[in-house]
């Protein structure tokens, strides 16, 4: 059984690159999911595609089943329509124990922008119920996310790191806007996008006192749901330049693949509003608000998921002590499942083992049966048992030797030598 | 009596000016501890020597020469970082205030030290008192909105370059210090209105008595320009209700630098009596 997880996330790829390569839209994912089936039909897929990176991780009997890092870049290339070149020297790759650790580490937030977010989870659980909707989700892929997630809760509930700034917005808000807006109960805020993300930063903001909470979203009846949610209005998409015009604070966390506000589009909205200070925070990937935006006034403070990363990096710093308790359990978790792992290359050939010696204890037992048939039914009885407990005890050896091996590694010599000895064959 | 020196607050000063500058790379607690004891040693030894020159001339500070008006300016400015810095540990108020507290010590080291206000009548005194305070008050107002310009085009320019906040030493938010520039500004300008005109009319006062006061003088001359610089300023800020923090904070910086330089320079100048001579104290 193999593993091999082709990657590029916020430390080796910039927001340009990872907007570039984000299966974002429900169809670039069923394209590369389809594209990935047809090129390797005997193995399983799950495609992680966030704000903060784009991985696939394969998984097959057999190591030949697999596609390499430059087929996996390949299919990427082709599904999102970038050149492979900007793109092939991000990618990392990592193989079966180090594919399954860098998952754990995923699912946990370690390996998350901001440690300790709950996001991640959420999508990693999203991302193999698609899988499994694509028809890529196999028996190792299986075990391995449900593994995953089982891992994050005990990280999320053994350690401290979901405590304090934990989400993309509450970093970006707690260092970014409250250098700008001395309080946030008298600024309009305006929302774009109805999703996880967006939600996630009504309810900071609303924590942080804001009160005039706007939602626009394509559409409408999510950002109604949304705005009654968290006791804000909402507003028509095609409304959106008014609303600009008028917020201080604009989050935006849209799955669009354009960029939704141009520079000129924004200049044209400030000749009308006036200059009034505005923060932009852009959480979408790809990007929302274009770049430049950002270059049209002094007053408009624009950022996106890249300019936290020096913040976050000084967050991960001083929680190194729960890190460390959280590396602990992702060890101790891929350990287990390393041990299930091997165990399952053994369990056939153990199930062989015992069927057939069991198998060989009934004819013989059925044997002298016929030939003793003046013995009484519990005899019989007392004679089945004895000649089981042989057979059991028989089988304890080699099946505990097996088991044993089995924790070391997958034991494929021990495995044939059994085969070889008891005549089990292919 | 005890005897105090100009140099034992200003090398109190030039400490705490040392720690705070030190707290940006690391913001020890002993460093905090060491910059404000220094700072309220400072003031300490401040108000003492300020006190020992009023023993001496037998005039409120204000009153008897350049050099003291300096030293209650720089007083008025040492007090307020001394509070902001109690106040706000994590703020790097002292950082800025400890710069300008320190040029006004200097200028008032080469401004002049002898007592002139024993010239004026009796009569005019309550005027003369008047009009040096206001002006002291209006230019420590000054001086706060020059500190405060200036830390917002830091914030401003953070914020833009996208830097994380220091751990360890923060600046205000940027609409905290637009609003307290904006009434630094709107207070000091009237004090210095009032400064002004309380000073024309004691000219108007005296010249109609045939003394050697007169409008021609430097001191005069180069006030009134700053005055109408800020005045300017003043009526610019009251009309553009809509005008951003960025724009006001880099025209505080220009008028109120200007204004700083001008009125330091001109005590400076006037005070050994070598470049410019006035009779303006």
């Amino acid at each position: 059984m193999y593993f091999r997880v082709v990657y590029c996330n916020h430390e080796s790829a910039e927001l340009r690159v990872r907007e570039r390569l984000a299966l974002a839209s429900e169809e670039v994912n069923t394209r590369a999911y389809g594209e990935f089936r047809q090129r390797f039909p005997h193995a399983e897929f799950v495609v992680i595609s966030t704000c903060n990176r784009v991985e696939l991780y394969a998984a097959a009997e057999d190591a030949e089943a697999l596609p390499s890092k430059l087929e996996v870049a390949q299919v990427l290339a082709e599904t999102t329509e970038t050149p492979l070149d900007d793109f092939f020297d991000v990618l990392h790759e990592r193989c079966d124990e180090d594919a399954i650790r860098h998952l754990f580490q995923v699912a946990s937030s370690l390996d998350s922008m901001v440690l300790g977010e709950a996001q991640i989870v959420n999508q990693v659980k999203h991302s193999y119920h698609q899988s499994r909707t694509n028809n890529c989700l196999g028996p190792l892929t299986h075990a391995l996310f449900q593994t995953a997630m089982r891992v994050a809760g005990r990280v999320r509930t053994e350690t401290l790191l979901s405590e304090g700034k934990i989400s993309i917005a509450s970093v970006a808000v707690g260092d970014f806007g409250r250098s700008i807006f001395d309080s946030f109960d008298d600024k309009k805020v305006l929302v774009i996008g109805a999703g996880e993300m967006a939600e996630d930063t009504l309810r900071y903001l609303q924590d942080a006192g804001a009160t005039a909470l706007t939602v626009i979203n394509r559409s409408i009846e999510r950002a109604q749901r949304l705005s009654e949610t968290w006791g804000g209005t909402f507003a028509a998409y095609e409304r959106l330049d008014d609303y600009l015009g008028q917020a201080d604070v604009v989050v935006s966390a849209t799955g669009a693949t354009e960029p939704i506000v141009t520079a000129e589009q924004m200049k044209r909205i400030r000749k009308q509003h006036g200059r009034r200070t505005v923060f932009i925070l852009d959480l979408g990937t790809p990007r929302d608000i274009s770049p430049d935006v950002g270059d049209v006034d002094d007053n408009i403070f624009l950022y996106d998921i890249d300019s936290l990363e020096q913040t976050c990096l000084r967050n991960r710093k001083k929680r190194s002590k729960e890190i460390d308790k959280a590396k602990e359990i992702v060890e101790s978790s891929i350990e287990r499942f390393m041990q299930e792992l091997h165990h399952r290359t053994s369990a056939p050939i153990v199930k062989r083992l015992r069927d057939e010696w069991h198998e060989i204890s009934r004819q013989e037992l059925s044997r002298l049966h016929n030939k003793l048939q003046h013995l009484d039914e519990s005899d019989l009885k007392q004679i089945e048992r004895s000649v089981e407990r042989i057979v059991n005890k028989l089988l304890h050896p080699p099946l505990e030797a097996i088991r044993d091996h089995a924790k070391e590694g997958p034991p494929h010599g021990l495995i044939d030598t059994v085969k070889r000895l008891f005549h089990l064959g292919d | 009596m005890i005897n105090v020196s100009l140099y034992c607050f200003l090398f109190s000063y030039l400490l705490a000016l040392g720690s705070e500058s030190l707290r940006v790379a690391k913001n020890h607690a002993v460093l905090v501890w060491v910059s404000s004891l220094s700072m309220f040693a400072g003031m300490v030894a401040h108000t003492i020597y300020l006190f020992n020159r009023h023993g001496e001339t037998q005039l409120p500070p204000l009153l008897s020469s350049s050099h003291d008006w300096l030293l209650v300016l720089a007083w008025l400015v040492a007090g307020a970082g001394l509070v902001l810095t109690l106040s706000f540990r994590k703020l790097a108020f002292g950082l800025f205030s400890l710069p300008c507290t320190l040029l006004l010590v200097f200028a008032s080291m080469y401004a002049g030290s002898s007592p002139t206000a024993k010239q004026v009548e009796e009569t005019l005194r309550f005027w003369k008192i008047l009009h040096t305070a206001t002006l002291a008050l209006g230019f420590a107002g000054v001086v706060i909105g020059l500190i405060l310009s200036l830390m917002f085009l830091i914030q401003h320019r953070r914020l833009k370059q996208k830097k994380p906040v220091s751990r360890d030493l923060k600046l205000p938010n940027l609409e905290s210090l637009a609003w307290y520039n904006r009434w630094a500004i709107i207070v000091s300008v009237p004090l210095l209105t009032l400064g002004m005109g309380t000073g024309v009319a004691m000219i108007l006062y005296l010249k109609g008595e045939g003394t050697k006061f007169h409008f021609g003088d430097p001191v005069i001359i180069g006030y009134a320009i700053t005055w109408l610089a800020m005045i300017f300023f003043f009526g610019w800020l009251l009309s553009r209700t809509r005008a951003h923090g960025k724009q006001v904070a880099s025209l505080t910086l220009w008028a109120c630098g200007f204004v700083v330089i001008t009125v330091v320079g001109l005590q400076v100048l006037t005070g050994a009596g070598l470049v410019l001579d006035s009779w303006h104290g």
